[in-house]
């Protein structure tokens, strides 16, 4: 496999994926999924002690779209904006079709009145498999964040 | 110095603790009691005849508790109980201004000593004693109107701390099932302090606090853990699963210099010991000796509501999430007591039939007011002649994956949400299948932590595990519906903070406190304030 050539490839997927978060359009966001998979952003302590809650946990494509009209349609939030930044992407497992992929990620986020702060820290372990129409899907993707406590809301994935 | 004037603690402006664990007045050096007593609101319950106080008294003890700037003479029995208010207030106000903005002789023959106040006390740097400022007198509209200085005053916050969490009250803490076996623990936090819970040799629960009885230390750092016993990481200082002192290194000195006092007692520097509850696998402690038994304290009513999701079945926690949100704690408290914000800021809950203005609930209060439940059975997402002022229905919206929201009945009655309250720090929520205990933890007048365990039974199948992990997506920081509430808390915060002296309305279903068969009213929160001015005594 051409290890410069996916790193390539995946630098451009988490870029793409972070933009359609912070820049819009959140229609987007689902589209980096397969039909059938895993999202959950769930504490670091439940991760390691194995207790499954999560904060926000979709089964499907379907439930990752509910969950953006219901951020669009339903939810009271403050508005905001967000800056998500992902480093040390990193292949931990590769096959033709394939991948585990870990990376960094931290989120600031910018209330209106107030200055930047960040919202979250934490660590992606992704599994991807090959779209039919070329490039990757998240089959499952856990956002653990070590930020415990968390800074009020989440309202927008990460 | 010698050992008891060195370790003599200023407690407030009135009282003074010394080594021994004596108290003492400030001013005439008279005994008034040990610190394990809680000798400010004895003082303030205890009913005497005004003229058994002093040879001068003319006024009744109400009077002091709707000014309470006198209590030194309330606490110290060689002080004289005031006989002129208005001289007090006049005082009082002398003391609340800075120094610049005071004349001299303003305040003619009053003599402040003998009134119990001074300046320190102006600047609110104590708990127990009586409030400064003259703003600080609650509106006359009984419980439907809240000053907005309750949720910003420092002052206030530390009379909270004092009165509330560290008074007669039970703060839950945590499940039998998180801690399973001798020397399990767990820290968490009552009011602004930190405890520990853990499960002694004899598999009995007990709880002290998390801070060495040498320097202060908050020694342990873990959430849940396991050891055999408590060691502080600054000097060694050891203590075991009763939080009794064990170990003092070099405590005789080494090499036969230096060493402990010879008066040393460990026995006499244990960790401060909470008192523990325990019913039906959840776990309540207490810092006050003369709370009440559990049971009486929780009340029929809300005995019934308790016991119909803690049935005696074992427990299975699923996890925890914790947030940090900028609002006063008693805000949450308010959000949960009142059915009429459901309606209208929960889209998503009216959306689905979860919990909607025209079904049928009811709100209930045990009799002092301090616990409450809000009860509502589930409806249906079609729109009706009572919807109508519920701008931002929506019927048009279908889930595309509705496993998201698959509710199962599963309790004995046909209540399909149950928010139960408990004073001070509890609320047991159980919305569909979704089941948490969201406790309270406040760190400042304008800042407080949720944190919330999610838990099943033991005996729920894969499926049910599932539904509620799927529906906890309703839930908590994120939460299609509670993340409404923690943004609403912070705009509430922002908003009142600058209006200290502006009040809040709470007029819906009129001013009084009794239970009701409906959601369009705000009487659980009046009933919530009944019970806080008295245990306030503001």
């Amino acid at each position: 496999m051409d290890v410069h050539g996916l790193r390539d490839q995946l630098e451009d997927l988490y870029a793409r994926y972070v933009e359609s978060l912070d820049d819009g359009p959140l229609d987007l966001w689902p589209e980096f999924f397969s039909v059938r998979c895993l999202y959950l952003i769930l504490p670091r302590d439940n991760y390691e002690r194995g207790l499954p809650l999560a904060v926000m946990r979709c089964e499907s494509r379907d439930m990752l779209i509910d969950r953006v009209t219901a951020i669009r349609e339903t939810m009271l939030y403050e508005q905001r904006y967000l800056r998500h930044h992902v480093t040390n992407i990193r292949v931990r497992a590769a096959a033709a079709d394939a991948l585990e992929v870990s990376a960094n990620f931290s989120v600031i986020e910018v209330l209106p009145d107030d200055l930047p702060r960040v919202a979250m820290v934490g660590r992606y372990l992704d599994k991807l498999v090959a779209s039919p129409h070329g490039g990757w899907w998240f089959a499952e993707k856990l956002c653990i964040y070590d930020s415990l406590l968390v800074a009020n809301s989440i309202i927008y994935p990460v | 110095m010698n050992e008891s004037t060195r370790e003599a603690i200023h407690l407030d402006d009135n009282r003074v603790l010394h080594a021994d664990g004596r108290v003492s007045c400030v001013h005439c050096s008279a005994e008034l009691g040990h610190r394990d007593t809680d000798y400010l609101a004895q003082a303030l319950r205890r009913e005497r005849a005004p003229e058994a106080s002093g040879p001068n008294i003319r006024v009744k003890a109400e009077v002091f508790v709707d000014q309470p700037m006198v209590l030194r003479q309330a606490l110290c029995p060689n002080a004289m109980w005031c006989c002129k208010p208005k001289s007090c207030r006049r005082a009082m106000r002398f003391f609340a201004r800075p120094a610049s903005r005071r004349r001299e002789n303003e305040l003619g023959s009053i003599a402040p000593s003998a009134h119990g106040y001074n300046d320190s006390l102006a600047t609110g740097v104590n708990m127990n004693s009586p409030l400064p400022s003259s703003r600080r007198v609650w509106p006359n509209a009984g419980y439907s109107r809240v000053p907005y200085w309750l949720y910003t005053d420092q002052e206030i916050f530390e009379r909270e701390m004092t009165r509330i969490f560290r008074g007669p009250s039970w703060s839950f803490v945590g499940f039998a099932a998180e801690l399973p076996e001798s020397g399990s623990f767990k820290t968490t936090s009552i009011g602004n302090r930190s405890v520990i819970i853990c499960r002694n040799r004899d598999g009995e629960l007990r709880g002290f606090v998390n801070r060495c009885a040498h320097r202060g230390v908050k020694f342990c750092r873990e959430r849940l853990g396991q050891t055999s016993r408590f060691t502080c990481p600054y000097h060694q200082w050891t203590y075991d699963l009763n939080g009794a002192l064990k170990g003092v290194p070099f405590q005789g000195g080494v090499k036969g210099q230096g060493g402990m006092a010879s008066d040393f007692d460990p026995k006499q520097h244990g960790l401060q010991q909470l008192r523990i509850a325990e019913h039906h696998g959840v776990v309540f402690a207490s810092f006050d000796e003369h709370t009440e038994d559990f049971l009486d304290y929780l009340g029929e009513a809300n005995r019934y509501y308790f016991e119909r999701v803690f049935d005696g079945r074992d427990i299975r926690i699923l996890g925890y999430t914790r947030q940090l949100i900028p609002g006063n704690w008693k805000l949450m408290f308010e959000n949960i007591k009142d059915p009429y914000h459901a309606s209208l800021l929960h889209v998503f809950l009216v959306t689905f039939g979860l919990f909607r203005a025209d079904q049928e609930s009811q709100v209930k209060m045990d009799p002092t007011g301090r616990h409450g439940l809000l009860i509502s059975r589930r409806g249906s997402q079609t729109a009706s002649e009572h919807t109508k002022d519920i701008a931002n229905l929506r019927t048009d919206f279908k889930l595309r994956d509705p496993r998201l929201l698959d509710p199962v009945k599963e309790f004995k009655d046909s209540a399909t949400v149950v928010m139960q309250t408990l004073w001070p720090n509890l609320i047991i929520q159980q919305q569909s299948n979704t089941l948490a205990m969201r406790q309270i933890q406040p760190r400042s007048p304008q800042e407080f932590e949720l944190s919330w365990t999610f838990f099943g039974y033991a005996d729920d199948d894969e499926a049910m595990t599932l539904r509620r992990l799927r529906q906890a997506n309703l839930m908590s920081a994120s939460g299609l519906v509670s993340g409404d509430d923690s943004e609403i808390i912070k705009l509430a915060q922002d908003g009142l903070t600058a209006y200290p002296d502006d009040e809040a309305l709470l007029a819906m279903g009129g001013h009084d406190t009794q239970d009701e068969d409906h959601m369009v009213t705000e009487a659980a929160i009046r009933a919530f304030y009944k019970h806080y001015r008295a245990v306030m005594e503001i």
